[in-house]
């Protein structure tokens, strides 16, 4: 044997790839010819190998593929189901049912979603079934699946929405009060409320009475910073449209309220939305989503006034930003007219925006022509009513409506349009008998209820009203502010005071249990104005304003408390003995300074405050100061007449008398004066000389009634120009 | 059986008849021993006195009339007659004979003799052999029997020119002021009417309110509206008076306006808790909103103040027979059977009997007792009601249909109303047409 020579010769390419080729040939010749256990050894691998992928190739893997596929399905159930998307949700289990026919889990949420009723055991189907009952409008099926979801998700906001709906659809109130109350907070981590829920949730608040101020605050100072996202500009028209909504909600329901600051700084955005929403409407011809910009435009156009007079928009930028809302809504009814020539909202709205603008005889035309093509429409019956108040034809009105609520005896909406026509028209005779009527058709409406007792307490029957608003219930008088202040002065002027104070008691009770949610003292406030409208006693009125005092110390500088308590000593002041004494007069002044400071555009606490001035304090002066408010607003928006006949007689106290006479005359046209305006519009005439037109408001003014509060005035008047003797 | 306090005290007040608050006279020791005497069947040892009396006091009535008077007053009218006849023979110029022969027949309900009397009284009080204070007696008693008579003739302007005739003598006796009052009302000067019970009311202040007055006047009129709208001005007008909250709560619950009553009877609660006619306006109110702990309390506080009121105990056993425990439904039998002991003319204690026996499953003791509340003719809403239901129970649907729309339309108080109202609307499917009602 020899020794190597050296070490091997490296080996080509060629014969690296060579040998490569043939090394399963040389493998299986190696086999071939080897023992017989090898060969059979490798026969059995060869075999097994073939086998085995044969089986992962055909069976394995598709059900490997399957089961990926039904997870997929399932995870897209869960995003579908969490936001209630019916449809993908379907979808997703179709899909799952394709793949495992027999899919226990799938059939069960299949046939939950179809009957609305989901197993409670499921969680992920609550949203489902309480969405697609509530869609379906089988509310108490709905009621029942929010039930199941809240035992999972205790903060669940459909699922508490749709309880309190239901309970309130039902007519079971004290239940369905309950479930609004219970409604979690909108800033909650668990809740996330949207937009449509945001909507539901305020008109359950409305209608359970239940106040809505931590909704609004959450719509100014969450909800509204994501409006005009990228999210919002991509969501279809319907969904911008509650976006808007929402916004317009976030408003404060007193008009006398200044608007949050936060909300003008959005504006642009809303106005890019609803541009937004109206072309897309427009473009897919969304008939339903263009009357809703159209409906929401006169709310947006009733805030930008709000935003002017609180100078938050100046005179400068008011002009451009009117006319950029009236030409959108021009835009989206005309669209909606041209598609739908029956649409009453449409007619209304552009007779509306025409009337604004100027153009009477087109608003008219439009009301006529709505009229024509929607027949009894009470939206433009109303309109048409309003028309004629400002024609100075309130009676033709009054008659025009009575005929249709005659047409159509069962329908509510046409009573109550007649009761208001009647008011308008002053025949309290007949606004009386529409609601007798009006309760025959929908027996125990509040509204009406409330409205007939009004009117029995304006004609002296303060029984009669009591009678009424009993009927209501205590519970309901108390829930709402109007008709606690009606029961009140009820209570007060029908002999029966020795109540009041329990009801007063009763009242405030909601205001000041401790961390009460639901509390608020609107109510109270509004039942010690009930006391003040029947002209108490000084001692009583001195009462109520303590009353206030004690409440304002918890709800601090709350608006309606203030007012009342300003209003409470001001009349204490007025009608105790002595008259105007100098220390009540100034705690009154102070009352009502501090109230103006947190209401500063009400109007009616500028005028109180300058009678105040001018008759308690013998400062015209200041009055005049007072009442520079209501002399800005008189030519640019509707003021109480009472406002006015204060204004006229600060004018003639400060020597203006043109100006006085022309609003003190005003005054006089509405048919709503007092015969202490009038005997102040006579002396103011008799200063300028004008002897006739003297002794003609004198007249008028002896013809009145003549109240407490009125007769210096006239006694003044009559022996200045008559030289009467007192 | 609910009528009592709550529609009489609204209506019934102004026409009772006002005792004239003359001062009472004094009595001498004669006359004391008289009346011992009559007290001890010693009449004519008391007739001897009192002839001694009378000749003491001339102005004493002859002693056969006084005599006759105590007869009366102790329920012997023949006796009475006897003497009073031998008096007018004896002393046939005497007026007292006369207006005590009136007396008799006034309370008889013999008018005519009452007037004819009471003329004869006038005619021989003009005589001059009485001084001017038995004069003025005489005349006043004989125009008040007057009076009396043309207020039950209704004939207003004779009984007005009587009852003015003895104001003039007797300008502030408030209780003929409010007869004048009355007449003066009823002959159509409403606003004169009204003026004369405020001088009424403002001369003694515990007199009834005016605005009740004429409340109960229009509503004796069957003007409820009117008499509504007096009750409301006596609320307004009074709010420091029970009296007229409590009015107007009864009022209005007589109305079926149980809710609206509820802030006056509040109010009266407030200004007179211990009332008489608050505890029983109360019971009535909680009756009425089937309250029955509520109406157990008030009328047990006042059967318990008022043990021989028959309005307290026939409440007490209404509401007790709705209990469900047995000793109080035992109670209300015991109560029921007891009223109806101490009354047996009063329908409506058989009425509150029948009820109770009905309520406790004695259906045949209850149809006798509502019987013989039904006999004396005048049928009681309630007691409607009770008989409609036991006629419903033996299948007598025509007759219980007939009783209940008779309640539905007759005035008065019911608390029953409600469940009067669900019988009629079950038996009125059950029983066979009217033949009176229109087919449809």
């Amino acid at each position: 044997m020899s020794a190597p020579i050296g070490p091997p010769l490296p080996l080509s390419a060629r014969q690296r790839v060579g040998r490569v080729l043939l090394a399963p040939v040389h493998a299986v010749l190696w086999v071939w010819y080897g023992p017989l256990w090898l060969r059979a050894a490798f026969a059995l691998a060869v075999v097994l190998g073939v086998g085995g992928g044969s089986y992962y190739l055909a069976v394995l893997r598709p059900e490997q593929k399957r089961k990926l596929a039904i997870t997929q399905a399932w995870f897209q159930f869960d995003a579908a189901a969490a936001v209630g998307h019916e449809p993908v949700a379907l979808e997703s289990i179709a899909t799952v049912l394709e793949l495992d026919p027999g899919n226990e889990t799938a059939l069960r949420r299949k046939a939950g979603i179809e009957s609305g009723n989901a197993d409670p055991a499921d969680a992920g189907m609550g949203v489902l079934t309480v969405r697609g009952n509530l869609r379906n409008n089988r509310l108490p099926e709905a009621e029942r699946e929010a039930t199941k979801r809240l035992a999972h998700a205790p903060f669940d906001w459909v699922a508490h929405c749709a309880r309190a709906t239901a309970a309130l659809a039902r007519g079971d109130r004290d239940v369905g009060v309950r479930f609004v109350n219970q409604i979690p907070a909108p800033d909650h981590p668990q809740t996330r409320p949207d937009a449509g829920g945001l909507l539901t949730a305020f008109r359950l608040f409305r209608e359970a009475g239940r106040d809505a101020t931590p909704l609004r605050v959450f719509v100014r100072n969450i909800f509204v910073k994501d409006l005009g996202s990228p999210a919002d500009l991509a969501a279809p028209a319907p969904f911008k449209l509650q976006r808007i909504e929402c916004y317009t909600e976030g408003f404060d329901a007193d008009p006398d309220r200044p608007p949050e600051a936060g909300l003008v700084s959005h504006w642009a955005a809303v106005s890019a939305l609803a541009d937004r929403a109206a072309d897309e409407s427009l473009a897919a011809g969304d008939v339903a989503t263009l009357a809703g910009l159209g409906r929401v435009g006169a709310r947006l156009s009733a805030e930008l006034f709000a935003f002017r007079r609180a100078g938050q928009v100046t005179e400068d930028q008011y002009p451009a930003l009117r006319k950029e809302l009236d030409d959108r809504a021009t835009k989206v009814w005309t669209a909606v007219l041209e598609r739908d020539p029956t649409n009453p909202d449409a007619y209304h709205g552009l007779a509306l925006l025409k009337w604004r603008a100027g153009d009477y005889a087109a608003a008219r035309d439009f009301v006529a022509r709505g009229l024509a093509a929607c027949g009894d429409d009470p939206q433009l019956y109303a309109m048409m009513a309003t028309m004629l108040r400002a024609e100075d034809r309130p009676q033709d009105a009054s008659a025009a409506i009575w005929k249709v609520a005659e047409r159509n005896p069962d329908k509510l909406v046409w009573w109550i349009l007649a009761a208001e026509a009647s008011v308008a028209a002053r025949r309290r005779d007949l606004a009386i008998a529409a609601c007798e009527r009006g309760r025959r058709a929908s027996p125990g409406n509040p509204w009406l209820v409330r409205t007939e007792a009004g009117l029995h307490l304006e004609a002296g029957d303060a029984h009669k009203a009591l009678e009424l608003l009993n009927s209501l219930g205590e519970p309901a008088v108390l829930s709402e502010p109007a008709a606690a202040r009606m029961y009140a002065h009820a209570l007060t002027a029908s002999g029966l005071g020795i109540l009041v104070d329990d009801f007063l008691a009763k009242a405030e009770q909601p205001a000041q249990e401790e961390g009460s949610k639901v509390g608020s003292p609107r109510t109270a406030a509004a039942a010690f104005r009930g006391v003040l409208d029947s002209e108490p006693s000084a001692d009583r009125a001195a009462a109520v304003a303590d009353r206030a005092g004690k409440l304002l110390a918890k709800w601090v500088d709350h608006p309606d408390l203030l007012r009342v308590r300003a209003d409470a000593l001001a009349h204490a002041a007025e009608v105790g003995e002595p008259r105007w004494q100098p220390v009540r007069v100034a705690a009154a002044v102070k009352a009502y300074e501090l109230a103006r400071a947190k209401r500063y555009a009400d109007l009616g606490s500028a005028a109180a405050l300058a009678r105040l001035r001018l008759k308690g304090e013998r400062r015209p002066d200041l009055a005049l100061k007072d009442i520079a408010v209501v002399r800005g607003s008189e030519s640019v928006e509707p003021v109480p007449v009472d406002a006015l006949e204060v204004l006229g007689a600060v004018l003639a106290a400060n020597d203006l008398d043109a100006e006085a006479i022309r609003v003190l005359d005003k005054v006089r046209r509405t048919g709503r004066a007092t015969a202490g305006g009038l005997a102040v519009l006579a002396l103011t005439y008799h200063k300028q000389g004008d002897r006739a037109a003297a002794e003609d408001a004198l007249k008028a003014a002896g013809e009145l009634p003549l109240t407490p509060r009125d007769r210096p005035d006239y006694l003044l008047a009559a022996r200045t120009i008559r030289q009467e003797k007192p | 059986m609910i009528i009592r306090p709550v529609a009489a005290v609204a209506l019934s007040f102004a026409l009772a008849a006002g005792a004239v608050g003359q001062p009472k006279p004094t009595v001498s020791p004669e006359e004391e021993k008289a009346r011992d005497l009559f007290r001890a069947g010693k009449f004519d040892d008391a007739l001897k006195e009192l002839e001694k009396a009378g000749k003491a006091d001339a102005k004493l009535p002859p002693a056969r009339v006084t005599l006759a008077d105590y007869f009366y007053r102790a329920n012997q009218g023949q006796a009475a007659r006897v003497q009073l006849e031998q008096a007018i023979a004896e002393n046939p110029r005497h007026p007292a004979a006369y207006l005590l022969n009136g007396s008799f027949a006034f309370g008889e309900g013999r008018l005519t003799d009452t007037a004819l009397n009471c003329r004869t009284a006038l005619d021989l009080a003009a005589d001059p052999r009485w001084d001017p204070d038995q004069r003025k007696k005489f005349v006043r008693d004989a125009r008040l029997g007057l009076a009396s008579v043309f207020e039950s003739r209704r004939d207003w302007a004779a009984a007005k020119e009587n009852l003015v005739a003895v104001l003039n003598e007797d300008a502030k006796n408030t209780n003929l002021r409010t007869r004048v009052a009355s007449a003066t009302f009823h002959l159509g000067f409403p606003e004169q009417a009204l003026a004369e019970f405020q001088a009424a009311w403002k001369d003694d202040p515990s007199a009834d309110l005016p605005e009740l007055r004429m409340a109960a006047l229009w509503g004796a009129k069957d003007d409820l509206a009117k008499a509504e709208e007096w009750l409301k001005k006596g609320v307004s007008a009074h709010d420091r008076d029970a009296r007229p909250a409590r009015t107007y709560a009864g009022f209005l619950l007589d109305s079926g306006k149980a809710d609206a009553a509820k802030p006056y009877l509040d109010a009266a609660v407030k200004l007179d808790p211990k009332a008489r006619e608050t505890i029983a306006l109360k019971g009535l109110f909680a009756r009425y909103k089937k309250d029955f702990p509520a109406a157990e309390e008030a009328f047990e506080a006042l059967a318990k103040d008022y043990p021989n009121d028959p309005f307290a105990a026939w409440n007490l056993a209404l509401v007790l027979i709705e209990s469900a425990d047995a000793g109080k439904k035992r109670r209300a039998l015991d109560l029921a059977e007891s009223e109806v002991r101490k009354n047996q003319r009063s329908a409506e204690g058989f009425a509150v009997l029948g009820w109770c026996l009905y309520k406790s499953g004695r259906v045949e003791e209850a149809e006798k007792a509502l019987a013989a509340a039904s006999s004396p003719g005048t049928v009681s809403r309630d007691l409607a009601y009770f008989t409609a239901r036991l006629l419903t129970d033996q299948g007598k649907f025509g007759e219980a249909k007939k009783l209940l729309k008779g309640a539905a339309t007759a005035k008065g108080p019911f608390p029953y109303r409600a469940d009067a109202e669900a019988l009629l609307a079950e038996v009125e499917k059950k029983a066979p047409p009217d033949k009176d009602e229109p087919k449809k």
